[in-house]
């Protein structure tokens, strides 16, 4: 499949701040592709670069086989962008936005702008400064969506917008993609990403983390499971393969490496199963994973830091794997290699 | 409740204090600087009783000197300098004033930080108090340094340099405080600084009509006589506009919901559904977003022009005797006293239509800073194309207003006078500055282009040293030819136009458009 965009070791500073510290991503054509990480970790700056607004000070970037700097406007033409804090003129009114916004790059469906202008129940006759943020967001939306752009970009589309404007948001992105729609999606709503991208990419202090097939990544972690026993057995945390163990009495819950899973279960059975859930791991856990640092894990933080100061305060103490992750193998195989310990398990241990 | 009304103006308080420490500064700095520069540049100009008589004489036959000064009625070197500071003065404090009120009161609340404010715990006064409390406090601050200033340094008494300075700091109270109401009235902080400034300049009237009523602004400065029978009560007068103008903002603040006002926003809060055609690309953009603005400042630059160039010919039949106007007849290159004084006007109207150029140069910094830029380069729009609509405008705006005010003043000075001759010279000499205007607006987008945190202070600090060398070379403080060297200095009335300034100028334009199309293009975007 042919690549859309392919970065490798993007290096952008502001200041003392290292905005982007040896990016790499790589987006193939026709995938929706979920770019995820907290505030402040680099996605802003990744699509600002990918779009040519600033110059990366290292590192290889191109983009629908041209290079976003140079050839800003002939890209342009083929990309839509919505950006995370949309910026409208006041005195325009949405409907005006939409045109203009269109028209700047190169023509826009006309037909398809008035049904999703319909669909977002978007009231174009109003003047951009009377909107509330979510009709902002969709004024923005709409433009980009009913352009003939083979290249979405949008980042975090659907701030402020209610939750049925979030499903027809996605799906109009699925109608896109099914139409060969390339899509970067970048966002902090994670079943948002769970239900839409193919693959995504983990960006955390300028570095993409984890990159891969949602489903390649949940098959290398592991599943968590809960049981009630009738009785405990001992020394559980023993099994090979069992992890973040925490007993309550009669239930127990804990983290099984999938390789493991027989040999767990049938001790769990042994002890008398009442009752049991076995849950995959989840985006959040494989998202929290890599935002934890080692002693939150080790339960020995006095409190749980939000996951992006905890972030910036330990860069180097890494939680995760490697960060020289250039293919989705090499991310399956790092993300294998992580320490055991899920983000929430850990702070439900120390509550 | 009365408490409760009031809770956090003093966090408030601090908080404007901090947020425009420089700026309150350099009002107080303005503020009390004027006087002292008069007193020093008077005081070598007219060092004798006889010359300031001579000099009184000469200002009661200037009709435009009249108007907004009134006669001299106290011709010692302080009443000389009180006369010529006071509207000074009043005019530095007030506008600074008008212009802080509403920052922080209707532009706050268009910004909608109001709104974060209001929903912590404070009171329904606080913020319009605090940023009134701040106004008198940086007045109070102006009339205390030009006491101190004026006393020590030209060694005036310290008792009317104190009168003089609290009469300026009541009065700047009290335009200030029309800026608060009209912040209150108005739906945005554009249509308040105008409502206030228009209501400042409307003022004016009666005075060009030739009366002198008390109450008015422009007569404040004259109540007090400081250095003559020093009436210790003037400021009392503008003091009680103050306090009733900001009871009226308090009470419209107090009665009105967050967001509104009691005067209609001008655009509504609706429009057309789809864009018409020829919205569809920079130039259309950019004319749409500040085009209504450039409208109103033509209209207002046509009546006030029109209204400046009818006027000159009772000038003609009046003041054709007057001092002043015979010694202006020498050095101006014109044939009736009129002349001489339109073109004095005329070069004012240039230097103001220089500053307003500097706003439209700072148009796309404003438009890269708010993420409009932003949204339009991400579309397919190169950067070359997208700044070239906003140097287009900052060239085209300066040249169509000067055509305008030239237009406008020599029209209405050839009606009035039934001579032809002005409207072809009023021309000239508008078109004259053309290259002037660019340059200053040529340095703000080099400047912009080079480094866009810069552009706004070095635009202003270069307009304002340019104009700064005029006054400078009026009081003989600087020679000549470094006067020559400033953009402005060609286009002086008194000074014979050389083709070669305005050429140079032209080409200066040039290169530094340039300089900011090619730095534009290569560093990143700001937001």
């Amino acid at each position: 499949m042919a690549t859309v965009i392919s970065a490798a070791g993007l290096v952008k500073t502001f200041g003392r701040t290292r905005a982007l510290d040896g990016l790499d991503l790589e987006v193939a054509a026709g995938e929706i592709h979920g770019y995820l990480g907290p505030n402040g970790a680099g996605k802003t700056t990744t699509l600002r670069v990918l779009l040519g607004l600033i110059r990366p000070d290292g590192g290889r970037v191109r983009l629908l086989g041209g290079d976003p700097w140079r050839d800003a406007v002939a890209l342009h033409r083929r990309l839509a962008y919505v950006a995370g804090d949309v910026a409208l003129w006041p005195g325009l009114t949405g409907g005006e936005t939409i045109d203009l916004l269109g028209r700047l790059r190169g023509g826009l469906d006309r037909r398809r702008r008035d049904e999703l202008v319909e669909r977002f129940g978007l009231d174009p006759s109003k003047r951009a400064r009377a909107y509330s943020k979510g009709n902002r967001q969709k004024v923005a939306l709409v433009s980009a969506l009913s352009s003939r752009a083979e290249l979405l970009l949008l980042d975090e589309p659907t701030t402020g917008l209610d939750p049925l404007m979030e499903v027809e948001f996605r799906r109009c992105l699925a109608e896109r993609a099914r139409e060969g729609v390339t899509v970067l999606l970048s966002s902090h709503v994670l079943a948002e990403v769970e239900a839409l991208c193919d693959r995504v990419s983990i960006v955390r202090a300028g570095r993409v983390v984890e990159s891969g097939r949602l489903a390649d990544l949940r098959r290398l972690t592991r599943t968590t499971i809960t049981a009630d026993l009738d009785a405990p057995p001992p020394d559980l945390a023993a099994e090979p393969g069992v992890h973040a163990l925490r007993a309550d009495g009669p239930r127990v819950t804990l983290q099984a490496d999938r390789s493991r899973l027989g040999p767990i279960l049938a001790r769990l059975a042994a002890a008398g199963v009442r009752d049991l859930t076995a849950r995959p791991p989840t985006l959040e856990d494989l998202f929290l994973r890599h935002y934890t640092p080692p002693a939150d894990a080790a339960g020995a933080a006095a409190a749980a830091p939000p996951a992006d100061a905890a972030a910036k305060a330990a860069p180097s103490a890494d939680a995760g794997p490697p960060a020289d992750v250039g293919s989705s193998a090499d991310a399956a195989r790092s993300a294998g290699a992580a320490p055991p310990v899920g983000g929430r398990e850990s702070r439900t241990e120390r509550s | 409740m009365r408490g409760a009304a009031l809770a956090g103006t003093g966090a408030l308080v601090r908080f404007l204090a901090r947020r425009d420490r420089a700026g309150l500064a350099a009002w107080a700095a303005l503020g009390a600087g004027l006087p002292v520069f008069n007193a020093y540049s008077l005081g070598a100009l007219l060092p004798t009783p006889e010359a300031r008589e001579v000099f009184a004489a000469g200002s009661d036959g200037n009709p435009v000197v009249a108007v907004l000064l009134g006669p001299i009625s106290d011709t010692s070197l302080e009443g000389v300098v009180a006369w010529r500071s006071g509207l000074q003065s009043l005019l530095v404090t007030g506008v600074a004033g008008i212009v802080f009120t509403v920052r922080h009161t209707r532009a706050e609340e268009d910004a909608g930080r109001r709104e974060a404010v209001a929903a912590c715990a404070v009171g329904r006064h606080a913020p319009l108090t605090a940023v009134l409390a701040v106004t008198a406090a940086v007045n109070l601050a102006v009339a205390a340094l030009t006491a101190a200033a004026l006393a020590l340094g030209p060694g005036f008494p310290f008792g009317g340099s104190l009168l003089f300075g609290l009469t300026a700091a009541a009065g700047g109270t009290a335009l200030a405080a029309a800026g608060a109401l009209a912040a209150q009235l108005a739906q945005t902080a554009a249509l308040a600084r105008t409502l206030a400034i228009g209501a400042l300049a409307a003022s004016l009237g009666p005075f060009v009509a030739g009366a002198r009523p008390w109450p008015l602004p422009a007569e404040w400065p004259r109540l007090a006589r400081p250095y003559a029978d020093a009436r210790w009560w003037a400021p009392l007068v503008p003091l009680a506009a103050a306090a009733i103008l900001a009871a009226a903002a308090c009470a419209v603040s107090a009665r009105r919901d967050l967001g509104s006002g009691l005067l209609p926003d001008r655009a509504g809060t609706t429009g057309p559904a789809a864009a018409t055609p020829r919205l569809s690309g920079p130039l259309a953009l950019a004319w749409r977003t500040s085009g209504e603005r450039l409208v109103s400042w033509a209209a207002a630059l046509a009546v006030v022009g029109a209204a400046v160039g009818a006027v000159s010919v009772t000038l003609d039949a009046t003041f054709a005797e007057s001092d002043l106007i015979r010694r202006l007849l020498g050095r101006l290159a014109a044939q009736s006293p009129g002349d001489a004084l339109l073109a004095i006007f005329t070069y004012v109207f240039c230097l103001v239509i220089a500053a307003l150029s500097v706003v439209v140069a700072l148009t796309p910094l404003a438009e890269e800073e708010r993420g409009h830029a932003g949204a339009v380069l991400a579309a397919a729009v190169s950067r070359p194309r997208w700044l070239a609509a906003h140097l287009l405008l900052s060239l085209a705006a300066p040249a169509a207003l000067l055509a305008v005010t030239g237009l406008a003043s020599g029209l209405a000075a050839a009606l009035a006078t039934g001579r032809a001759a002005p409207l072809p010279a009023q021309l000239a000499a508008t078109a004259h500055f053309i290259p002037a205007a660019w340059t200053v607006a040529a340095v703000a987008l080099a400047v912009y282009g080079l480094r866009p945190r810069l552009a706004a202070p070095a635009a202003w600090a270069f307009l304002a040293v340019s104009a700064l060398a005029i006054a400078l070379w009026e009081a003989a403080v600087i020679p000549r030819a470094a006067f020559l060297l400033t953009p402005f200095a060609y286009a002086h009335p008194t000074i014979t136009p050389a083709p070669a300034a305005p050429l140079a100028l032209t080409l200066l334009t040039a290169l530094l458009l340039a300089v900011a199309t090619t730095s534009f293009t290569r560093r990143d975007l700001l937001t």
